[in-house]
């Protein structure tokens, strides 16, 4: 019953979506003349047909404040529907009521829906239950319908709080919204759409088993579960940003107001999409079967393709923001994002690809995703063809200047998003061309994605500190002469301590220092060496603003992720060996001592459970517990690592099975400076927190004005 | 002087597609360049048996069904043999290490390493992250291809049901 009334919900929600994309859309405007012309007679009809074809410009002469009494005026009709929030909020009422009967059915074990039985069992853990709820298809797709519902009403609020603003362009203004919404309707309706053929969560057996299949184990893992709505939180970002941007194409107002329009959505889209790579990483991290934080999987590249773009994207906006160039660059960038995003959702979805896919219960089609990916893009590709040759830009910049640097590192961000979906796809396109099974794996995105790095981390580097419009080289040779000198530094001391390296790791280091020290100088420069306000020097802290912070924090944490994967990848030890009882092991400048192996029960496993203690200096620092796990329903078993983080150095510890000589395996590796890829991540997702919430703070301490 | 100014504009919109393409055409050509040498081939072992001798430098992954009986230690404690089979050819296969948790006898497998000169496989990874009664994609197709699909996928249905 429960899930029937989630089912109807999902349904109401396609219906909802449809009606918000007629509302919204400029065919109500059509009906609306007509009906005009009908009741207004001749007179008035020729005159709106005359407006007709000058489109924005038809109702700007026109007093532009909303009345609800002049309906069916041409007037009326450049104004927003007085009932804007309304729609926007029963859609994501709708979705949240589907979402939580899909819970509710996942919580009480309702088996006579497949979705159900085929991934939980009643054994399984409520957290695991309510979690398994996202990680099957039709239930990932639901989670992106709430998602992309929940950004459309904060986008909803957003532009009704600025359009409730007195305004002189409210026309432009407000027809530019309605059509940013009835695209987002769209993007709803097809998603429901796709959900309601592809993978129905809400179908059911007429004949119930009598227990679920369980969940996965491998599945069975909070990261894997927070990693879901991080995506699809993301994605629904990406989508807000798709429907601004064809809006804003298709009336031709790309411009400082659109840029301030999409801001906050683009930074919350690269957090919560670098957030959800994150989680990714350190999952696979902790999975002892796989091992490496960076696998090239392709659940993993669909993240990485998408957020590149949205990087790209962060540094367009903000050239967009300040000069009002790039104008056409950044609209392909905004409709990319979203269409590489989501054909990385068919790319996962649909067990094309992946060599070894996660189960077999859900691989059932995609078709629909694909069609909706096609019909949506080419129309919104089409558009951008259309429009962007009549975008002319404003004002010129010159070659060496802020705006060109960072066009040039957007451009080899989407150039590596290029290569790497390239080289995710080329296995499938050689598989139907000539039948041939290949993979591609580190080796191909090392060779071809380096070229690209070296370059954009070099202009990393200075670009902060260059001028807007026009600077001059022997300028920035003058401020980067710190920077240089100390990077120059770095490099020669890794070079002449560890000798025998080779010239890669070097290189990683290299420019990772060479980040780390521009943007640390660059940090010093402007807080002691600006002149004095005859304040406390408190005030050039204050003055530095929430945007550059946010940048130097993410540019630092860049640095430091770089030289962590690059320390930690050349100087890893792995030991592996046949341990007994009372062993010790010695791995970089620690040693673990086996203590054996305790039989436990689990939630819904048994656990063979190993305990090591790790010393340093003969001084034990703490208890490490690999396990290997084994689920009954499925009857099969999973290895967790243990994972130490110490100040030089990450311990990796996981166990084997009982080798032939009466010991147990045991594989421990030492990953020097890994804790600096964690640091270094978090270090990012902190710089782009600091932009969001700087702006939601002083929004509420200004109250309503906005706040840049 | 509006003249110029667009000349200059023009000028300017040239240079950047100018740009745009020449870092795209090399993008295209590195990418080429890259998978010529660094993409690994799936071979099953029938495939394996007849271009033999494989140059021991080229890396590649091979799959099938890992032999019933055929895992066994070997004396340093840590490398593993065991016989990858399509049914019609059979490779043995040495790793050194811990085995994925969803490796099993009679169960499909892909390995990736390199051919010795004695003609066992070196694995330098064992993948096996699918479920428990699925098989890998290659590893079905070589296995249709040598023409006993049926016979295991009966057998797979068998222990379903038990």
């Amino acid at each position: 019953m429960i899930a029937e009334f989630g089912h109807f919900a999902l349904l109401l929600i396609l219906v909802a979506g449809f009606s918000q994309a007629l509302l919204f859309s400029p065919i109500r405007l059509t009906v609306g003349r007509i009906a005009a012309a009908l009741s207004f007679g001749p007179k008035t009809a020729a005159a709106v047909s005359g407006n007709a074809g000058t489109g924005t410009v038809s109702g700007a002469g026109l007093d532009a404040d909303e009345h609800p009494d002049m309906a069916g005026s041409p007037v009326e009709a450049y104004a927003l529907p007085s009932n804007m929030i309304a729609l926007p909020v029963v859609i994501l009422v709708l979705g949240l009521i589907a979402q939580a009967a899909l819970i509710q059915s996942f919580i009480v074990s309702d088996f006579s829906l497949p979705i159900v039985a085929g991934i939980s069992h009643s054994s399984t853990p409520l957290l695991f239950r309510v979690g398994a709820a996202f990680i099957t298809d039709g239930g990932a797709m639901l989670l992106w319908v709430l998602a992309t519902a929940l950004a459309n009403t904060v986008f909803a609020l957003q532009v009704f709080r600025r359009s409730s603003q007195p305004d002189t362009s409210a026309i432009v203004q407000n027809q530019f919204t309605a059509n940013a919404l009835s695209i987002l309707g769209i993007v709803i309706t097809v998603l429901a759409v796709v959900t309601l053929v592809d993978a129905d969560p809400f179908l059911r057996e007429a004949v119930a088993p009598l227990d679920g299949r369980g969940m996965n184990p491998q599945s069975q893992d909070m990261l894997r579960i927070l990693r879901e709505p991080a995506l699809y939180l993301g994605l629904a970002g990406l989508a807000v940003i798709f429907a601004v941007t064809v809006s804003g194409l298709a009336v031709r107002k790309i411009d400082r107001g659109f840029a301030e329009t999409l801001r906050p959505w683009v930074m919350g889209a690269w957090l919560l999409l670098g957030l959800a790579i994150a989680i990714n990483a350190y999952r696979s991290y902790s999975q002892q079967a796989w091992g490496t934080w960076w696998y090239w999987d392709t659940a993993e590249n669909s993240l990485l393709i998408p957020w590149l773009l949205a990087t790209a994207l962060v540094h367009c906006r903000a050239v967009l923001e300040k000069t009002e160039t790039l104008k056409s660059w950044t609209a392909f960038l905004g409709i990319s994002a979203f269409a590489l995003g989501w054909f990385g959702v068919y790319l996962t979805q649909s067990d094309l690809l992946s060599p070894l896919p996660k189960m077999l219960t859900q691989s059932g089609n995609s078709t629909a995703l694909l069609i909706g990916f096609c019909v949506l893009f080419s129309a919104a590709y089409f558009l951008f063809w259309r429009q962007s040759d009549r975008m002319a830009e404003q004002k010129a910049f010159g070659f060496v200047s802020r705006e060109s640097g960072m066009f040039v590192n957007s451009v080899t961000l989407s150039l590596m998003a290029a290569v790497i979906l390239i080289g995710t796809i080329y296995p499938l396109v050689l598989r139907w061309v000539d039948g041939e099974h290949i993979t591609v794996g580190a080796p191909f995105y090392v060779t071809t994605l380096l070229p690209a790095i070296l370059p954009l981390m070099f202009i990393m580097g200075f670009a902060p500190v260059l001028r807007w419009r026009q600077d001059e080289l022997w300028l920035i040779g003058r401020r980067m002469k710190l920077a240089a000198i100390l990077s120059a530094i770095i490099i020669l001391f890794v070079s002449i301590r560890f000798i025998e390296l080779s010239p890669l790791p070097l290189i990683g280091l290299g420019l990772a220092g060479w980040i780390l020290t521009s943007s640390v100088s660059d940090l010093w420069a402007r807080l002691w060496h600006q002149p004095d306000h005859g304040e406390s020097k408190y005030r050039n802290l204050q003055l530095l603003g929430p945007r550059y912070i946010s940048m130097t924090l993410s540019h630092i944490g860049l640095a430091i992720l770089i030289a962590g994967g690059s320390a930690s990848a050349v100087w890893e030890e792995q030991v592996v060996l046949s341990a007994r009882a009372g062993q010790s092991i010695q791995v970089g400048p620690y040693n673990l001592q086996y203590e054996g192996v305790s039989l436990l029960a689990g939630e819904n496993y048994a656990t063979r459970q190993a305990t090591f203690i790790l010393y340093r200096n003969s001084l034990p620092l703490e208890e490490l517990f690999p396990e290997i796990r084994y689920y009954p329903i499925r009857g099969t078993e999973t290895r967790e690592a243990d994972i130490f983080h110490g100040r030089d150095g990450d311990v990796h510890v996981s166990v084997g099975d009982r080798s032939e000589d009466g010991g147990r395996i045991v594989t421990v590796r030492f990953l020097p400076m890994m804790p600096w890829v964690w640091g270094g991540m978090i270090l990012m997702l902190i710089g782009g927190s600091v932009s969001i919430l700087t702006r939601i703070f002083l929004r509420i301490r200004k109250n309503g004005v906005p706040a840049s | 002087m509006s003249l110029s100014r667009a000349k200059a504009r023009k000028r300017q919109r040239m240079y950047i597609i100018g740009a745009v393409m020449i870092a795209v055409a090399g993008a295209a050509a590195l990418a080429l360049t890259a998978f010529e040498d660094s993409v690994v081939f799936f071979f099953s072992p029938s495939e394996i048996v007849e271009k033999s001798p494989i140059d021991p430098d080229q890396r590649l992954r091979i799959g099938g069904l890992v032999e019933e009986g055929t895992v066994s230690k070997q004396q340093d404690g840590k490398t593993v043999n065991f016989v990858v089979t399509d049914m019609a050819e059979s490779i043995t296969v040495a790793y050194a290490g811990i085995l994925p948790d969803l490796f099993r006898e009679g169960q499909g497998v892909v390995a990736e390493g390199h051919m010795s000169p004695n003609g066992t496989f070196v694995a330098s990874e064992v993948l096996a992250k699918h479920d428990e009664n699925y098989m890998p994609p290659e590893v079905a197709e070589s296995l249709k291809k040598s023409g006993h699909w049926e016979e295991i996928e009966a057998k797979n249905a068998e222990q379903m049901r038990n």
